[in-house]
């Protein structure tokens, strides 16, 4: 069905088609009708077999067909001798290379290949890795030739050594060759396996893959599959489970647990509380959204607060331990602690991920930091002489942040603006990886502020398009993202300590994504595009909210407007004029 | 050495110069509402190509589904009859002692031995006879359309039918004896399961597994795990877990971040299936509707987009191909038509990404299942 370029013809040529198809649906249905009627017989014999290879040659997507040459040649194998067998089965190889050189990307052809190379007698492998180099040859992004590969190479235990090596001829001969780099990526791990790397490979064969690579994209710098190839060799791992901030606010006898990744606390996952060595028991756990499927935030409520439930046995005490342990499928996953003071309304306490310059970025050892740095310094070269390519910037920015993003703050986000410009299909792409990064930035920031809890955040006049990350920020009380580009507001339901919100003038035309906040007094939403009652139907979930900011939105400036917003926000201080 | 370029807009007239959409392509701002129309509905008389004969249903679903995202499916209002009739003529039926229940679910065409009476063959009952998962999908998905109710489904026979498709590892073969397995079935059983609500056929952590192994190193999926990612399975592997509803679970922040990237640089103009490949119009549907799915598809340029789409109608018979100056096809019509659905174009209905019908559609669907849980 694939691209057929339209061709002319006359009248004659027509009704000479015409005819010629008129012939072909007869044979095609006494085919098919014939074919029919011996399965039903159970007439599983040769005749079948060229039945079914006439209707194939035309139509090879008639998976039915193939599925009855399989019965076929598995009722043959009952009576005929290995050398007649072998024949039949070399006929038929012959027949699927002279459809698949019709149709090269037929999934039922290849797959009876499979079939037939696994039931003959005595299979050649090797000329079938040789017929695979021959497709390859003329389409080497075909997928489906480089998945029957992999199976030869698995029957015929080709070394993945020597596959290495054949990835690497291709991409010798030709360095564009995404499928290679590809099959490279799932060798390496097996060749070179160490499970303590991130990428599962050893950092020597990582490093000359680096070099690789790098000839790859300095002899042709606007080819896209050496840059993939170095985006994943510089992926990072995944960060281990761990807590990142426990919350205790015990007027409302909450607590408050959000872990790294998420979890779905109920089925093998339990959260386990300790207060000063005993147990709670009863406690039943809710995500931040008030249901049960996973999420990174728990929340339990007490029914009896433990400060006072000792003050009926014990003395009342000053301050008490609460331990916090996740465990899966019977094992502990983590644990984190924290001290109570009865004093205190709110307990709160966060950890940060420890070993790393940013929680960020990865662990690096001194030769791959060398490694990368001097890959810098090569692509910062390249990117004077190829003032347009993309590619470049891209990668330098990457590996700005992997070695040390404090450092390159500036130089990042100037090169991200220049990205916006020169790939201006991905502006809105890049405007969002800008906030992800400014974020970034800032929680560095707070991460290495070991001696007070950062509280208050605040990033006015960035160009924020979206806040990223908000699961990190849930012991926020005080938040201002004034004078940026933010056109919701979803995910902020993770700001469970949050009392002052300012987003005004920002681009929001719904409230949708602050729910359930059990902080949340006062939100500045001045200047947005609200036009309606119903977009700020949400905060209805926000129990304490006592004042809202809507000064310079449409939904102000109608009387109905206001009424609506009262009615359904009863009890909330509703401002519609700048505050000078 | 000399240096290639890879940006098509450029070649499509799309941009003159200065970088700038260009201003005197032919196709570029009208589209042919009417006679896609058309297309559509020659494609529901005459099957373009013998090839095609053991998928029908699917090209008459391309016909259908095209049609309704058109608006025009009133166009074929006095055939609506019928052609239902003709789709449940496609069921294979649940035998007396209940023996074939695996074998259930929907073929592709009346073949082998099948009468072409859509009554007869309601009633005919041939032993070796089995669904296609492929089939069932686009069987049940043109039903929905059509405004049936799906009560002559047998539900639980499908359901049957798609669970003795499913492999160890948690993929899915399309037929009971037999065929290949990937992400393209994985996503049929689940738009069936979700659409017959009814998730009892499939093991959803296997299909779970199975559907992150075959992430690659890109960051997007291939059909099976150690394939090259490309555009077509990663929408099917995006669907899956949207509708199992694993699609933040399954996959970490920086697999969803890495996976997004992917997909937004599939944009050359138009969007491609695979990196170093050329703008493809079915690609408007595969990687827009993964990218909507994964809340994206705001980051992508519409206007190049919307423009390559149109390059690629045909204005004399209507339908779309896969680039400018070839024949048009029914699947890249559709999905061309599918993509421009995605990205709010004017006269084209709204579509629900993760089934590929119109919202429509999916609202009678909705309904249906609010109906089944009153008991009706």
């Amino acid at each position: 069905m694939h691209g057929r370029l339209k061709v002319k013809s006359t009248a004659e040529q027509q009704e000479a088609k015409r005819k010629e198809r008129e012939k072909k649906l007869q044979i095609y249905n006494a085919a098919t009708s014939k074919i029919f009627s011996k399965k039903k017989d159970g007439e599983l014999d040769e005749e079948l077999l060229h039945l079914c290879g006439e209707v194939l040659a035309a139509n090879p997507d008639f998976y039915t067909l193939w599925n009855y040459r399989k019965e076929v040649f598995l009722e043959l194998r009952k009576s005929k001798s290995p050398t007649e067998l072998q024949n039949l089965f070399l006929a038929e190889l012959f027949f699927l290379e002279s459809c698949l050189r019709m149709n090269p990307k037929s999934y039922g052809t290849w797959h009876h290949r499979c079939f037939v190379m696994d039931t003959m007698p005595d299979p050649d492998w090797l000329r079938e890795l040789e017929l695979c180099n021959q497709f390859l040859k003329y389409d080497e992004r075909n997928f489906h030739c480089w998945d029957y590969r992999r199976f030869i190479v698995k029957r015929a235990n080709v070394s993945p050594e020597a596959e290495l090596d054949f990835s690497m001829s291709k991409i010798s001969n030709n360095f564009s060759n995404y499928s290679s780099w590809h099959y490279r990526s799932k060798l390496l791990p097996l060749i070179h396996p160490d499970s303590g790397q991130p990428m599962g490979v050893s950092e020597d064969a990582l490093l000359k893959e680096y070099e690789l690579v790098q000839n790859g994209f300095f002899t042709d710098p606007d080819d896209q599959s050496n840059w993939f190839y170095h985006r994943w060799l510089m992926g990072r791992g995944e960060l281990k489970q761990a807590v990142n901030s426990v919350s205790v606010f015990q007027p409302e006898g909450r607590i408050s647990v959000s872990f790294l990744r998420h979890v779905q606390v109920g089925k093998s996952a339990s959260i386990s509380l300790e207060c000063d060595g005993s147990p709670l028991k009863n406690i039943k756990w809710l995500n931040h959204e008030n249901k049960e499927g996973h999420s990174t935030l728990w929340i339990t409520f007490f029914l009896f607060i433990p400060f006072r439930l000792i003050g009926v046995i014990l003395p009342i005490a000053e301050s008490w331990t609460l331990d916090v342990q996740l465990v899966i499928n019977n094992l502990s996953v983590c644990s984190a602690q924290i001290q109570v003071l009865a004093e205190e309304k709110n307990s709160r306490k966060r950890w940060v991920p420890s070993g790393l310059s940013s929680r960020f970025s990865q662990e690096m050892s001194s030769v791959k930091a060398e490694t990368l740095q001097q890959e810098l310094e090569a692509i910062t070269q390249l990117m004077e002489v190829e003032t347009d390519n993309k590619w470049a910037v891209l990668t330098a920015v990457l590996l700005m942040k992997a070695l040390d993003p404090q450092k390159h703050e500036a130089e990042i986000m100037v090169n991200l603006d220049k990205l916006q410009a020169l790939d201006f299909k991905r502006v809105e792409y890049y405007k969002d990886l800008r906030s992800r990064f400014i974020v970034e930035a800032a929680i560095d920031a707070m991460d290495r502020e070991s001696s007070s809890l950062a509280t208050t955040l605040s990033l006015p006049h960035r160009g924020l398009t979206k806040l990223y990350h908000s699961e990190l920020l849930t012991l926020l009380t005080s938040l201002n993202l004034s004078d940026n580009q933010l056109r919701d507001v979803r995910q902020f339901g993770f700001l469970q300590s949050l009392r002052e919100l300012d987003l005004s003038n920002n681009c929001l035309t719904t409230c949708h994504g602050l729910q359930n906040l059990p902080c949340l007094e006062k939100v500045v939403l001045s200047n947005n595009q609200l036009s309606s009652p119903e977009s700020l139907a949400t905060l209805q979930t926000c129990p304490y909210l006592k004042q809202l900011h809507l000064v310079g939105n449409p939904v102000v400036e109608q009387e109905a407007g206001l009424e609506g917003i009262k009615e359904i926000l009863p009890g909330v201080e509703i401002i519609t004029q700048s505050s000078s | 050495m000399a240096f290639k370029k890879r940006d098509k807009a450029g070649q499509y007239g799309l941009i003159n110069q200065t970088g700038t959409p260009s201003t005197h392509s032919k196709h570029r701002d009208e589209f042919y509402h009417k006679k896609h129309a058309v297309f559509f509905k020659r494609v529901l008389h005459v099957l373009p190509s013998q090839q095609l004969d053991t998928h029908r249903i699917s090209v008459a679903y391309f016909a259908i589904s095209g049609l309704d995202l058109l608006g025009s499916l009133s166009d074929i209002e006095d055939e609506k009859e019928n052609i239902i009739d003709w789709i449940y003529s496609l069921q294979i039926q649940p035998n007396e002692s209940g023996t074939n229940l695996d074998q259930c679910g929907f073929r592709g065409c009346p073949m082998l031995g099948h009468s072409y009476d859509t009554q007869k063959a309601q009633k005919q009952q041939i032993p070796q006879d089995s669904s296609n998962i492929a089939m069932t999908y686009t069987s049940l998905a043109s039903l929905l359309i059509l405004g049936d109710d799906l009560s002559r489904v047998h539900k639980k026979a499908v359901i049957q039918g798609v669970k003795s498709l499913q492999q160890a590892d948690g993929s899915f073969v399309s037929v009971l004896e037999g065929s290949e397995y990937d992400m393209r079935f994985v996503y049929c059983a689940c738009c069936i399961s979700h659409m017959l609500n009814d998730w009892s056929g499939i093991d959803v952590e296997k299909a779970v597994s199975y559907i992150v192994q075959s992430l690659s190193y890109e960051g997007a999926f291939g059909q099976r795990p150690y394939n090259e990612a490309h555009g077509g399975s990663t929408f099917c592997a995006v669907g899956s877990l949207f509708l199992m509803d694993r699609l933040h679970v399954a996959l970490s922040e920086s697999q969803l971040t890495a996976l997004r990237r992917w997909l937004l640089r599939r944009q050359d103009a138009g969007f491609t299936g695979r990196p170093n490949k050329d703008a493809d119009t079915c690609y408007s549907f595969w990687v827009g509707a993964a990218l909507e799915m994964l809340g994206v598809l705001d980051l992508t340029d519409v206007t190049f987009n919307r423009s390559f789409v149109l390059s690629a109608q045909s204005p004399i018979t209507g339908g779309f191909s896969k680039y400018p100056n070839h024949s048009p096809d029914p699947l890249h019509s559709y999905l061309g038509l599918a993509g421009l659905a995605l990205i709010g174009e004017p006269s084209v209905s709204p579509i629900f990404p993760a089934l590929n019908i119109s919202q429509r559609a999916y609202d009678h669907l909705m309904n249906l299942h609010r109906q089944w849980e009153d008991g009706h």
